[in-house]
């Protein structure tokens, strides 16, 4: 009998054995992803195949590859075998041609940097306060960032359009970036963080002769580079993919267009819509998210852990 | 005049007092400790000396000169604190650089690349000092480690390399040692003493540990829910406490206390026996103390207790005796070669010097007693 149970036990020590549970967890898993990961197979698929076999359906993912004519060339009087084009080339050197697409994504990255810099520069000191110096009021200061972290961005979306618009800022880089450069969320964050950080290594700073900015900018900062990193990529992701506010507050000038109003150019123009080179934007624009995501996966994690986020 | 002197603190954390009317006055050179169980106030008072905390009411002197309201980077004290507190992101060198920097480099000097550029000759002054301190703590080999990188102790000498490097007046100490291992803790203890006779500094030294006060400081200061019991050398502090408290705190194992009375002629009972020790006063009950090591097994013992328990500790062996009419277990010190055959159970025969015994009244406070010339033996 001893036995018997012993080769039980053990049976069910190797890691071969089939299990029930975690076939069904991964079946699930495995469905979830593929939910997620179809919008992705498609733009990316669209992006490479010609108009035909977009409008048909026809040519599974990469298409036929064949040359087609392009009617806008012959529409410019070409001979029509100087129009025969790739699908691939065309769609992508539209979305290069057809939209300022270099400058969408200089746009986006010009935009995304300046309001983390800013957010940090805000966020740091108040953050600091929050957590370390005793003042009076502080608990209802704190309670106020709590609060404003409920209030979503379309409620005050309408009086910040009027403001900027009564001070003449509409259609600058000041409009897309001054909205956010005070982050709640920012300010939440680091305030969590600074609390775990010793009592003690702000007293040893303070014996040594820091002021409390240096403490801030000397100390603080430092230590805080993990919890900065998370920040930073909620940051950057949100306003790199931020259609609402853009869309607002830019409304004639494309030189300041970022890069998702410019998947704008091609949809419900006079010719119809053109799939086409429109997913090829839409590929280039996610494609300097999805590198930053796979260099700094980790990080990723990390930060996704350590704000309790999902 | 005193080097540092700290008048009638009082410090209260909203409702609950924690420093009442302190003062402290404290030489030049001198290991001062503040010992007292945990929550008694004496962090807070080193923090007050040291300018991280303000008191409610009281002055802080530092060299004559009236620092209550100056900020704690300009009082010139140096700190070791418990956890060490090292800047994580900063080398070995850099951390201990670090105080130099800030009170030698104007904002330009400490910038980055240029600072060093710019004042070569105080860069190069700094560096020197911070290869000094090493040499002293033997850390040179540490230099260019993270703290994350070392050991305990380790970190617990570049903690006093900086504190050490720009000279201060005192160095403040809270709980230095605590967050080591025993054997560390000893050897440390015994290092802090040379490091102390070496750079004849001022020490100030906060711990609850009575063994840490007892071995290392030239006075020690006991400090019990906010207010300083007791100040003197570490001997007379043991051997002459000021009350019951103070008794009980210092010295390991604990005094043993037996209750008794001072009956209408001025003799002491205790435990049914009286003895010769006469108070001058009325009747009233009192607590005798004895420490073990003055509690002598003897076959003409006028007391006796059963073992209960033995702890052996190699050169010694403490003997708790269960003794009728005794509220606690009576500790006895015995040559090892005493006890061998005390087993647990073995009824045993004790007594004690009549010059030994400590007596306090119902308040706490000590009692003066006389005892006949003839018994001492």
């Amino acid at each position: 009998m001893a036995d018997t149970t012993l080769d039980q036990s053990m049976a069910e020590a190797t890691p071969l054995r089939f299990s029930t549970r975690a076939a069904i967890t991964h079946a699930v898993l495995i469905l979830g992803a593929l939910i997620v990961l179809l919008p992705f197979y498609t733009m990316l698929s669209l992006s490479l195949k010609a108009p035909h076999e977009i409008m048909q359906q026809t040519g599974g993912f990469l298409g036929s590859q064949e040359l087609f004519r392009d009617d806008f060339c012959i529409k410019l009087g070409n001979a029509v075998q100087d129009c025969m084009v790739n699908p691939i080339i065309y769609n992508y050197a539209t979305a290069f041609e057809k939209a300022p697409l270099l400058r969408y994504l200089l746009n986006g990255l010009i935009v995304t940097v300046s309001i983390f810099v800013i957010q940090v520069i805000v966020a740091l000191p108040c953050a600091y306060a929050l957590a370390k110096l005793r003042f009076w009021g502080r608990e209802a200061v704190f309670a106020l960032v709590l609060f404003c972290l409920l209030i979503p961005v379309h409620a005050i979306a309408l009086p910040l359009y009027i403001m900027l618009a009564k001070v003449g800022l509409t259609n600058t880089y000041a409009a897309l970036i001054i909205p956010w450069t005070i982050s709640v969320f920012g300010i939440f964050l680091m305030r969590q963080f600074f609390m775990t950080v010793p009592d003690d290594l702000i007293d040893a700073a303070r014996m040594d002769g820091m002021s409390e900015y240096a403490i801030i900018w000397q100390v603080m900062l430092p230590t805080a580079i993990p919890a900065l990193m998370a920040f930073g990529i909620f940051s950057v992701v949100a306003h790199w993919n931020d259609y609402f506010w853009p869309r607002i507050v830019i409304t004639g000038n494309r030189d300041l267009f970022t890069p998702p109003l410019g998947l704008r150019e091609f949809k419900g123009d006079a010719d119809g819509d053109n799939f086409g080179p429109m997913m090829a934007t839409a590929c280039i624009i996610v494609t300097p998210l999805i590198v930053c995501f796979l260099l700094a996966q980790r990080r990723f994690i990390e930060g996704i852990t350590l704000s309790g986020m999902k | 005049m005193s080097q540092i002197s700290l008048r009638t603190i009082t410090k209260s954390f909203g409702e609950t007092p924690v420093l009442n009317n302190v003062s402290l006055d404290i030489e030049e050179g001198e290991f001062v400790t503040l010992v007292g169980p945990s929550g008694c106030g004496k962090s807070t008072f080193l923090r007050i000396l040291a300018g991280l905390e303000a008191a409610d009411a009281g002055q802080v002197e530092i060299q004559g000169r009236d620092v209550t309201a100056i900020r704690p980077a300009d009082r010139n004290l140096a700190m070791v604190f418990q956890s060490y507190a090292l800047y994580p992101h900063l080398s070995v060198a850099q951390n201990i650089m670090t105080p130099l920097r800030m009170r030698d480099l104007n904002r330009l000097g400490r910038l980055p690349v240029i600072g060093p550029l710019l004042s070569r000759a105080a860069h190069r002054k700094m560096r020197d000092q911070v290869g000094e301190v090493a040499e002293t703590l033997q850390i040179t080999p540490l230099l260019d480690r993270k703290p994350g990188q070392l050991s305990g102790g380790q970190r617990q000498r570049v903690a006093l390399g900086r504190a050490m490097v720009r000279q201060p007046v005192a160095f403040l100490m809270d709980e230095p040692l605590s967050n080591l291992d025993a054997a560390l803790r000893v050897h440390m203890r015994a290092e802090l003493s040379e490091l102390h006779r070496r750079l004849q500094a001022t020490f100030v030294y906060v711990t609850h540990d009575q063994a840490e006060a007892l071995t290392m400081s030239d006075r020690m200061a006991v400090m019990m829910h906010g207010d300083i019991l007791q100040v003197g050398p570490p001997n007379d502090i043991y051997r002459n406490p000021a009350s019951l408290d103070v008794a009980r705190f210092i010295g390991s194992p604990r005094i043993n206390t037996l209750p008794g009375e001072v009956n209408g002629t001025g003799g002491l009972e205790l435990l049914g026996v009286t003895t010769e020790t006469r108070v001058r006063g009325l009747r009233q009950a009192v607590t005798m103390g004895v420490r073990p090591e003055h509690l002598h097994m003897r076959v003409t013992g006028r007391f006796s207790g059963t073992v209960r328990h033995r702890e052996n500790l190699g050169s010694d062996i403490f003997v708790h005796l269960e003794v009728a009419g005794a509220p606690a277990k009576v500790v006895l010190r015995l040559a090892p070669a005493e006890a061998v055959e005390l087993g647990l159970g073995t009824r045993v025969a004790f007594d004690f010097n009549p010059t030994d015994i400590l007596l306090f009244d119902a308040t706490g406070a000590r009692l003066a007693f006389t005892h006949p010339a003839r018994e001492v033996a």
